[in-house]
């Protein structure tokens, strides 16, 4: 995906409290036209709180929010041209899914015509064209969503806001509509804004993903960033499963190399942050980063540890191991069934190798 | 477990008999001599007759039949236009002063009505309240009628029948979804189409409902217009009282009523009809 340089929305320096409860500190973002950005983050970091305030319904303490390069102040929220599609919907229940479509139309005073053009082809392509007349009581979870997605869309906003706008829906048809959303994304080349605390929904749809954390955001970046390269550990925990290892440096090999001691494994290390010899260190790796061989097995690892397989977990497409370290400590690996090993499985006890290829780790420090 | 059956089959049987007692009975006797013949010297006489029903169609009674239907709408009328705002402010307001505000509607019941019906008319008499701090401004050179007239009446009524008009409006009011005025607003619609668009539909159950619970009562409290009214301004709940108790034609009073009720009882299933299909939507939400 190639990242658009035009610059639609921008939060500068954005403060926020309630009462006396800071919920945005010093928030600065920048939201490209067209792109799918996603703010993630656990519940009460002031994701939604963004949202209202981009919308209008909350004004900042302090900061500022430019459209197109120009301050949007206080406009309220029926002159900002941003549309919303709420958590719990909210369609007008006392008026038709027709109705609730052509409302924004409405207020904008456009013709009976090209009300009925346009609300129809939004229906249509959410594939809702048959249930016009309905009111928004007698239809599904799912359908009640694209009602308040085709609502929102049909005003063809600069900006389209979605808060959580899929996590009341169950498994199936909540991995169908992202579909249907990111299809609907490229078709209308809208810039979505969309808010979720799930972070597989964030990766797998987002052009760049917003960590946040308490208010303020942690990290910026592509789905890929985000999970293979996170700023800190707290975003690497976020963000997909981790490993976690604790180490230290022994000393410098060269410009990108350090020796180090991780779990009690001694081993190189890339790194490139200026770190003194004996500072603490922590070592990210993926489950999916990790290679676990039998002790018979030939193997291409340059380093290991001695484990045990404790655990071991069907996942599908992949197996999913519990190994322990000889220091105790217990790492998870992750790998996908070998079609020429039929056999390829471990038995809990089972003493096995486990390392990592050289250069995939991620070392951070502590934050 | 048998002795919680025991309990509600007990409070059901007592409340049963309670309405058999209080309600029908008594309804049922309304009924019947609603159908009966005068009788000079006994109230009324085994003697079957439509006469009763017959006599309401008597242009004297029509006539104030409509007069009285006339200032129960106006009154209707006028409790809305000062009810809906009050509501909807109250509605709005934060939740610890909400109680407090609807309070404040109720603290007057706690007076009995006889008694602040009597206190309007201080009020408003050739020597009352008003009348003096008018003259005392020299803002009319000599006191106006006030009393003893139509306006008198429905402000009475007016006065009396608001809470009924307040209560129903809060109630759905408060229960409308703040969220469906943030999603007008973000569609476009400024505060006066969100009224009117969202808070007006919205809330018609509550208007029709405490229209009805306004409308109803206004054409029988016949003590309103005995005090502030004279003999001009006569309710529908005047000719059944003083069938019983002046003219002592209780069959007719008794006729009188029973249409009425069944008014009355023909417009609540008429507001349970459109009602149902309302509430049916905004209980599926
Ligand atoms: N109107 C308000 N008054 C007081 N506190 C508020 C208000 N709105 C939000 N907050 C507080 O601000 C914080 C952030 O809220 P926000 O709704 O933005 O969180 P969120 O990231 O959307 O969480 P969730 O994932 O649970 O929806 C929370 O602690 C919340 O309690
Ligand atoms: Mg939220």
């Amino acid at each position: 995906m190639t990242k658009p340089a035009e610059i639609l929305l921008q939060l500068r320096d954005i403060q926020k409290s309630f009462g006396s409860r800071t919920v945005l500190d010093h928030v600065s973002l920048d939201i490209y036209n067209g792109e799918f950005l996603t703010l993630l983050g656990p519940s009460g970091c002031g994701k939604t709180t963004i949202l209202r305030l981009i919308a209008g319904f909350e004004y900042p303490d302090g900061g500022e929010i430019l459209l197109n390069g120009r301050p949007l102040s206080h406009a309220p929220p029926e002159q900002r041209p941003i549309n919303t599609v709420f958590q719990n919907y909210a369609l007008f229940p006392h008026m038709s899914v027709f109705d609730n479509v052509a409302f924004g139309l409405k207020m904008k005073r456009l013709g009976k015509d090209e009300i009925r053009r346009r609300v129809m082809e939004v229906l249509t392509m959410v594939r809702l064209q048959d249930y016009a007349t309905r009111r928004p009581t007698q239809l599904s979870g799912g359908q009640q969503q694209r009602v308040a997605l085709a609502r929102a869309a049909v005003n063809e906003p600069a900006l389209l806001l979605l808060d959580e706008s899929l996590s009341a829906l169950d498994f199936k048809l909540r991995k169908q509509m992202q579909m249907e959303l990111k299809a609907l994304q490229r078709r209308l080349g809208i810039t979505f804004v969309f808010v979720t605390h799930d972070q597989e929904e964030a990766l797998s749809m987002s052009d760049r993903v917003v960590v946040m954390r308490e208010g303020h955001i942690e990290q910026i970046g592509t789905p890929r960033q985000i999970y293979e390269q996170p700023r800190t550990l707290y975003v690497a925990n976020f963000v997909g499963d981790s490993n976690i290892l604790e180490g230290r440096i022994l000393r410098r090999l060269d410009e990108r190399y350090v020796e180090a001691e991780v779990e009690g494994l001694v081993c190189p290390l890339l790194v490139k942050q200026p770190l003194t010899d004996g500072s603490p260190i922590k070592v990210l790796l993926r489950p999916e980063d990790l290679r676990v061989y039998e002790l018979h097995e030939p193997h291409q690892l340059e380093f290991w540890f001695d484990g045990q397989v404790i655990e071991r977990n069907y996942k599908g497409m992949t197996l999913e191991s519990v190994i322990r370290l000889p220091n105790g400590k217990q790492i998870i690996a992750s790998e996908f069934f070998d079609e020429n090993d039929p056999d390829f499985d471990y038995t809990p006890g089972e003493k096995v190798r486990v390392g990592w290829v050289r250069n995939w780790e991620r070392v951070m420090t502590d934050d | 477990m048998t002795e919680k059956n025991r309990l509600r089959s007990l409070s059901i049987l007592l409340i049963s008999v309670w309405l058999v007692l209080f309600v029908l009975i008594p309804n049922l006797m309304i009924l019947v001599l609603s159908i009966l013949t005068r009788d000079e010297s006994q109230f009324y006489r085994w003697e079957y007759t439509w006469e009763n029903y017959q006599r309401l169609f008597d242009p004297v009674y029509l006539q104030v039949f409509l007069h009285s239907l006339w200032m129960a709408v106006v009154t209707t009328l006028l409790c809305l236009l000062l009810a809906y705002p009050f509501a909807y402010f109250v509605a709005q307001a934060p939740k610890r002063w909400r109680n407090l505000l609807l309070l404040l509607v109720i603290i007057p019941f706690w007076t009995n009505s006889l008694i602040r019906t009597y206190a309007i008319k201080v009020i408003l008499g050739t020597k009352g309240l008003l009348n003096t701090v008018l003259l005392e401004l020299g803002l009319i050179e000599t006191p106006l009628r006030l009393l003893y007239t139509e306006t008198a009446v429905i402000l009475g009524l007016t006065y009396l029948l608001l809470p009924f008009m307040i209560l129903p409006l809060f109630a759905v009011l408060e229960k409308i979804d703040p969220n469906l005025n943030e999603a007008a607003a973000d569609l476009g619609a400024n505060a006066w189409k969100r009224f009117w668009r969202i808070t007006v539909p919205l809330s018609l159950p509550g208007v029709i409902a405490g229209s009805l619970m306004v409308l109803l009562p206004a054409l029988g409290m016949f003590y309103i217009s005995d005090i502030l009214g004279g003999a001009k301004n006569l309710v529908v709940g005047n000719i059944i009282k003083s069938q019983f108790l002046d003219a002592r034609d209780w069959p007719f009073g008794s006729a009188a009523s029973v249409t009425l009720t069944v008014v009355m009882a023909l417009m609540l299933f008429a507001y349970y009809r459109v009602s149902r299909n309302q509430n049916r939507e905004l209980i599926d939400r």
